[in-house]
């Protein structure tokens, strides 16, 4: 199985006649973007901003990520979900680099959105803030569906129809470079047999963590993923939601590091056999029935090790640790990748719940960890969202820390707040240490 | 030049050896015993005043010899207590592990000393002190100044520490999150983790599960004899969450009256919980506080009595530190009203 994806790489982004790219420089029709992203007219109010690295910008309530891709034979980027059902992970995909599209509403009625400062101590949390953002502001157009399960939906849909439209600029182009995957069955070699596991944030009716080929996850416990489908649009993030850790954005996906470096080891020193998407479920006796479904959907793989990516924090830690203790008692050598609540003084133990047959595990940060963060000169979205509305790592007024936002427009949040702060997908260039 | 405190025993203080071990607290102007050694390596820092103590004066007489030795600190300006080092010496552990925990409790300045790694004052003092990680006998007495130098310099220049394990410290409880100098990513990190454990090889994990934690259930009570609260982790609150409740990451806990209520009515209560669908608790807040049912079993006798308040936080995202903390806060609240048994919701 092949992928070729021909990358373009933006550097700037501007606003002009025609939709369209020519070097390095990405050049958008405001009013056609707008209308193609809204083409079902599910938003209102519909504008487009540029935000680039280093500027003073923040922006918030984010409710999607997408790089911006195209397919030049005709198959739909996102197979399932903005077009018809088709495969992904072979044949040619052009990407535009360097950029992503971002899409941000007015409220944040669930609190599961997140917040990207382009430069300041915030800029450091999120690898975000070093890509050209293009963004779209909007409001439902019906105000029935701004409640706490549906006021995402719209806004992520069309985040993925706007990343495909701009990608469409260069579909006569010649690629700039290339990056050519190839996961051929190595099997032969009789190299150790490694997955990569990926626990999903999914509770119904509440937070849907992703989809297959436009398929929800939420309440499937196993799913065999291709390592090239989630580098190719089949796997979409942030489908009904979206803070700052527990759910992946399709960019996060599209450009996972942890499958591109098992790639690269693959036919090399390990033979990377996929991708488990996995279930989290809330009651304990089915906590215990998914862990069996868990390890039986690995051992049938055959795998002698696993990394295991936990979603977040909490009630998942249960799931987690008991899944990991069962997939070493079936001998299968895992490491895990998670991020650690070490509460704001750093005193508290990091999980709810641990095992130590985890003995191996990388720590991507500390969800808690609490920053103090200038003003910004320009604010895309609404800043006061912050302690009217249920984010994870803000709050309205604390003993110790006072109001998230200050009059000056200055924040003191915690880490939920970042647009994928803990970069699970093995973006995260932070650990944890004992001090 | 910032002002610093030394501590000795009274063998190191060279008062004298083990017919020597009841002298009690003394303090003496500047720098006596090894504190002449780390004098000499810090920089832009003076050490001021030695204090002397026997180390059987301390375990024998530790409340009468702290307050002796709390005198002496406030009197005096201080930017850093360094003690020892006290290498494998049990008694001489405890004596610099107690004043370093004095010194950083009562009166907020840092404290360090050195032990080696099976004194068992390691593990009594880590979260108190920077112990740093020293040899077990005198022997290494230069190494072990030496270190305690470089960590003291850094703290009294307000030098960003690079965590225990690079400084050379024992960890101190404490967990911080830290952007790597080398932005050596995720994705790397946990590759080369599973290669090398696939390999046998040794690795370092970068999170450490030192032992399963349960809590085993007690026995069952019979309610019907009991004075009974209701607790929740739902993040139930009176609509308007006039105590503004965090939707994650609860740090402080709040109480509601329901003594002279039967129900819960839609649009009374509502809850700010980040972790679930909240839709059904704002139709109806009794299906995370069922109070009608609360209130029936104490009416038909299976419930002795119902504490008239309920106690609320937000269990989504709340570190496991600040839960137990809150727990008992709760529990010493509801003792006074003389409550015997907690019903804890869950979500």
């Amino acid at each position: 199985m092949k992928l070729d994806i021909g990358t373009f790489h933006v550097k700037d982004i501007r606003f002009g006649d025609q939709t369209s790219y020519a070097g390095g420089v990405l050049t958008v029709n405001r009013e056609e973007a707008a209308a193609v992203l809204n083409r079902d007219g599910a938003l209102k109010k519909v504008r487009l901003e540029i935000a680039r690295p280093g500027e003073s910008v923040r922006i918030i309530p984010i409710k999607a990520a997408v790089e911006p891709r195209f397919r030049p034979d005709g198959r739909a980027m996102f197979p399932g979900y903005t077009g018809p059902a088709a495969f992904a992970g072979e044949g040619v995909t052009y990407a535009l680099k360097g950029m992503s599209v971002l899409g941000v509403g007015c409220r944040s009625i669930n609190g599961m959105n997140a917040m990207l400062d382009m430069s300041g101590p915030g800029a450091e949390q999120s690898y975000f803030s070093q890509l050209n953002q293009l963004i779209f502001l909007a409001e439902n157009a019906d105000p029935g569906e701004d409640n706490i399960r549906q006021e995402n939906q719209n806004f992520v849909r069309a985040a993925h129809v706007l990343a495909e439209y701009l990608a469409a600029a260069v579909k006569d182009l010649e690629p700039e470079a290339w990056e050519h995957y190839d996961w051929a069955d190595v099997s032969e070699q009789h190299l150790p047999r490694v997955a990569f596991l990926q626990q999903q944030c999914n509770i119904p009716n509440w937070i849907h963590g992703c989809s297959y080929y436009g398929y929800d996850l939420t309440g499937v416990p196993t799913t065999l993923v291709k390592p090239l489908e989630s580098l190719d649009g089949a796997l979409t993030g942030d489908r009904g939601s979206l803070p700052g850790n527990a759910v992946r954005t399709t960019y996060s996906y599209l450009n996972a590091p942890l499958v591109k470096r098992l790639l690269a080891e693959h036919g090399k020193t390990l033979d990377f056999v996929g991708i488990l998407m996995t279930g989290h479920i809330e009651p304990i006796d089915q906590k215990k029935q998914y862990a069996h479904i868990i390890v039986s959907a690995a051992t049938s793989l055959h795998l002698d090790a696993a990394i295991y990516m936990e979603s977040h924090c909490g009630n998942v830690d249960v799931d987690y640790m008991m899944t990991m203790a069962a997939l070493e008692d079936a001998g299968i050598k895992t490491v895990g990748i998670l991020a650690e609540n070490n509460g704001r003084d750093g005193r508290n133990p990091g999980k709810t719940y641990a095992d130590p047959k985890a003995n191996a595990i990388v720590s991507t940060g500390n969800t808690c960890e609490v920053y103090e963060l200038p003003p910004m000169d320009v604010v895309y979205g609404n800043l006061n969202t912050i302690g009217q509305e249920l984010y994870w790592g803000a709050w309205r007024d604390d003993a110790v820390c006072g109001p998230s936002l200050r009059k000056d427009g200055s924040l003191i949040v915690d880490a939920h707040m970042f647009l994928d702060h803990d970069g699970l997908l093995g973006w995260s260039d932070k650990t944890v240490k004992d001090f | 030049m910032k002002p610093v405190i030394a501590y000795v025993n009274q063998f190191f203080g060279q008062i004298g050896g083990e017919d020597k071990a009841d002298y009690a607290p003394e303090l003496r102007t500047g720098a006596a015993g090894p504190a002449q050694a780390l004098q000499a390596q810090l920089k832009d820092a003076e050490i001021t005043h030695t204090i002397i103590c026997g180390d059987n004066f301390m375990a024998s007489h530790t409340e009468q010899a702290l307050e002796q030795i709390a005198g002496f600190l406030k009197e005096l300006d201080c930017a850093l207590l360094a003690a020892g080092p006290a290498f494998n010496a049990g008694r001489y552990g405890f004596s610099c592990g107690e004043v370093c925990k004095l010194a950083w409790e009562r009166f907020h300045i840092p404290a360090l000393t050195s032990m080696n790694e099976g004194n068992p004052g390691v593990e009594l003092y880590r979260k108190s002190a920077y112990i740093l990680k020293g040899h077990d006998t005198a022997a290494g007495m230069r190494k072990d100044v030496a270190a305690m130098a470089a960590l003291a310099n850094k703290l009294l220049a307000g030098e960003p520490l690079l965590g225990a394990d690079a400084e050379g410290y024992f960890g101190r409880g404490i967990r911080k999150e830290v952007i790597l100098k080398d932005h050596r990513s995720a994705a790397d990190r946990a590759v080369d983790m599973l290669l090398h454990k696939l390999r046998g090889e040794p690795f370092q994990t970068e999170f450490l599960v030192e032992q399963e934690d349960r809590v085993p259930p007690l026995p069952p009570v019979d309610p019907s004899k009991l004075r009974i609260a209701f607790v929740t982790t739902s993040g139930l609150v009176p609509a308007g969450n006039p105590d503004h409740l965090p939707s994650g990451g609860s740090t402080f806990w709040a109480r509601y009256e329901i003594g002279n209520r039967e129900t819960l009515e839609k649009g009374e209560f509502i809850s700010v919980h980040g972790g679930y669908n909240t839709g059904y608790a704002a139709e109806n807040p009794m299906v995370l506080l069922p109070l009608d049912a609360l209130k029936q079993h104490v009416r038909d006798g299976h419930i002795g009595s119902l504490h008239p308040y309920y106690y609320v936080l937000t269990g989504n995202q709340t570190a496991k530190g600040d839960a137990v903390r809150m727990a008992r806060e709760i529990v010493a609240k509801v003792r006074e009203d003389a409550v015997q048994a907690i019903i804890l919701g869950s979500t």
